[in-house]
């Protein structure tokens, strides 16, 4: 039985299913239970404060992080099952870093070829057509022969995030894609993701941009703690979060100028004052 | 209680820095600038005036003694070069090997690796040139063919702990992100190796290994501990030997030496090219 054939098999329209999702890094407990359903074409933006586990959940969901307990459902196919192929089940889920992590050896051309021709075993001028369609669809059509060195930090996200669309994913990941680049590179970014989403692209996002949550999110998820503590239709939890921890997060990150001087230091709701 | 304005000041108002000493800090500089460059052109001077120039011909440059060198020159130099090659083989694969056992997750490879390295690492490569040429025929009862067996394998096994430190170094000094990236995109653990960490790893390595490789020629030089036939003489021995001749003073070993040079100097340089070449790359 070939991991392949089951990836194809498995579009039921649940495209990613977490269900008591636990992961402990020796004492410390990161993830504390979490059940998650993302479903086709949908965008989920994941939310909290640092430290709250959403990038775990993030790397948990294509296993570069191994779950201490729970499963993870993708497309179908438990992939915390020892016996399945993960590297198969890998090349249908795209994920994009805070550090980009281009191969800094290979130009943009060679990093969008390289998994295309060992893994997919596609032909060179199949891998070079599929590659120069999404240079121009993140807006790099002339960057090809660029070595990552040679790239704006915004450049190198989009290149990327082409590198990733290359292995036709039905799913992308993507880690504080934008934490790492000046402010005046972010649009760039964003703006090639929510493309993305309007063409249908199932999208797990750890952000910090809420502008971006609220406006391209389908729904959000706030994370605190290790757990899921809110989640809902994007423009409500962002809008009108029911939680305290949510809406004291909210507030210090949409307008951090106005912290009342009683507020410094406050990050939970029972904190003493 | 009100405030009393503050007293007037005396006619000269205080100043917050004493902003012109007599020796400013830059002005020191300059000045030990220049007593550094008297002292090196005094040193060259007295060495000018005390030199026998004369002897300095006779002794170091003496053509009779070069002449007699010249024919067996080739030859000697073609030694040194493949006991080198031989051994920085050995050195690099048995390296390789070490290395990988380093990273192992099983723990008895590792600790065998580590201890390898701390005790070739720790003994003078002499001593291992007379273990390897005298001790091993007699425990094993093994003949070794012929010298560059010999030295390929006693030089190697001193250069594997040094270029399985090197190599581990230079594997580990690529990002975990590169590796994560490659899983993401379904790479195997092996195929992200080849692709992605080697060749990475490579160019972190090249100018350690190149050092390495200039150790491992000098090094050469024990093989006259092993005892040699004329057809296995190699540079030092060769230099030595012109050292008996009559009156040539130190003529042998200056013409050696600067042959050792004409090998070390080009790696060096070589290194350097490449790694600049590398610079966009990284």
């Amino acid at each position: 039985m070939s991991a392949k054939s089951e990836v194809a098999a498995g579009q039921s329209g649940v495209v990613v299913d977490i269900a008591g999702l636990h992961k402990s890094f020796g004492d410390v407990h990161v993830l504390k239970g979490i059940d998650l359903r993302v479903q086709e074409r949908e965008v989920v933006c994941i939310i909290g404060p640092s430290g709250s586990g959403k990038s775990t959940l993030l790397r948990c969901v294509n296993l570069l992080e191994q779950p201490s307990s729970g499963t993870v459902e993708l497309l179908g196919i438990d992939v915390t099952d020892p016996d399945v192929d993960i590297d198969a089940v890998r090349t249908r889920v795209g994920m994009v870093f805070q550090a980009f992590n281009l191969f800094p050896h290979h130009t943009v051309m060679g990093n969008l070829v390289l998994a295309q021709r060992k893994v997919l075993k596609r032909s060179k001028a199949e891998a070079e057509e599929v590659a120069w369609a999404n240079l121009r669809q993140v807006g790099l059509g002339d960057r090809a022969t660029f070595y990552p060195s040679e790239l704006s930090g915004g450049q190198q996200q989009r290149a990327a995030i082409a590198r990733a669309l290359s292995m036709n994913p039905a799913l992308m990941l993507f880690d504080e894609p934008t934490s790492a680049l000046d402010p005046e590179l972010v649009g760039d970014v964003l703006a090639v993701m929510r493309d993305l989403a309007i063409e249908g692209m199932t999208m797990m996002v750890v952000t910090h941009e809420m502008a971006f949550a609220r406006d391209v999110g389908d729904r959000v998820v706030f994370m605190d703690d290790g757990a899921i503590v809110e989640q809902g239709p994007a423009a409500q939890v962002i809008g009108s979060p029911q939680t305290d921890r949510a809406r004291i997060f909210l507030k210090r990150v949409l307008d951090p100028t106005h912290i009342d001087d009683s507020e410094i230091g406050q990050t939970e709701p029972d904190d003493p004052t | 209680m009100s405030l009393q304005p503050a007293p007037a000041e005396a006619a000269d108002p205080p100043r917050l820095i004493e902003a012109r000493p007599k020796m400013s800090p830059r002005k020191k500089a300059r000045i030990s600038q220049g007593i550094q460059y008297g002292i090196l052109l005094l040193a060259i001077v007295l060495a000018l005036i005390a030199m026998d120039w004369r002897k300095l011909g006779t002794e170091m440059f003496n053509l009779d003694v070069i002449g007699a060198m010249l024919g067996d020159l080739p030859k000697a130099f073609a030694n040194t070069l493949t006991y080198t090659v031989a051994a920085f083989a050995v050195g690099l694969s048995l390296g390789m090997v070490l290395a990988l056992m380093k990273m192992s997750s099983v723990g008895p490879y590792r600790w065998l690796a580590t201890a390898y390295a701390e005790f070739f690492r720790g003994i003078p490569a002499l001593l291992v040139v007379l273990s390897i040429g005298f001790l091993i025929p007699i425990l094993f009862g093994v003949k070794l063919p012929n010298m560059t067996v010999k030295i390929g394998i006693a030089l190697g096994l001193v250069s594997a702990a040094y270029v399985s430190e090197t190599l581990r170094a230079g594997l580990q000094a690529v990002p975990r992100g590169q590796v994560e990236a490659a899983r993401s995109l379904g790479l195997s653990q092996s195929q992200a190796m080849r692709s992605v960490v080697i060749p990475q790893a490579f160019r972190i390595v090249l100018p350690p290994l190149t050092n390495e490789l200039i150790l491992v020629t000098k090094d050469t030089s024990f093989v006259y501990l092993l005892g040699l036939a004329t057809s296995e003489y190699e540079l030092t021995k060769l230099g030595t030997n012109a050292l008996n001749q009559a009156n040539g003073g130190l003529t042998g070993v200056v013409v050696v030496g600067l042959v050792y040079l004409i090998i070390t100097l080009p790696l060096g340089h070589l290194a350097r090219r490449m790694e600049k070449k590398n610079a966009r790359q990284r």
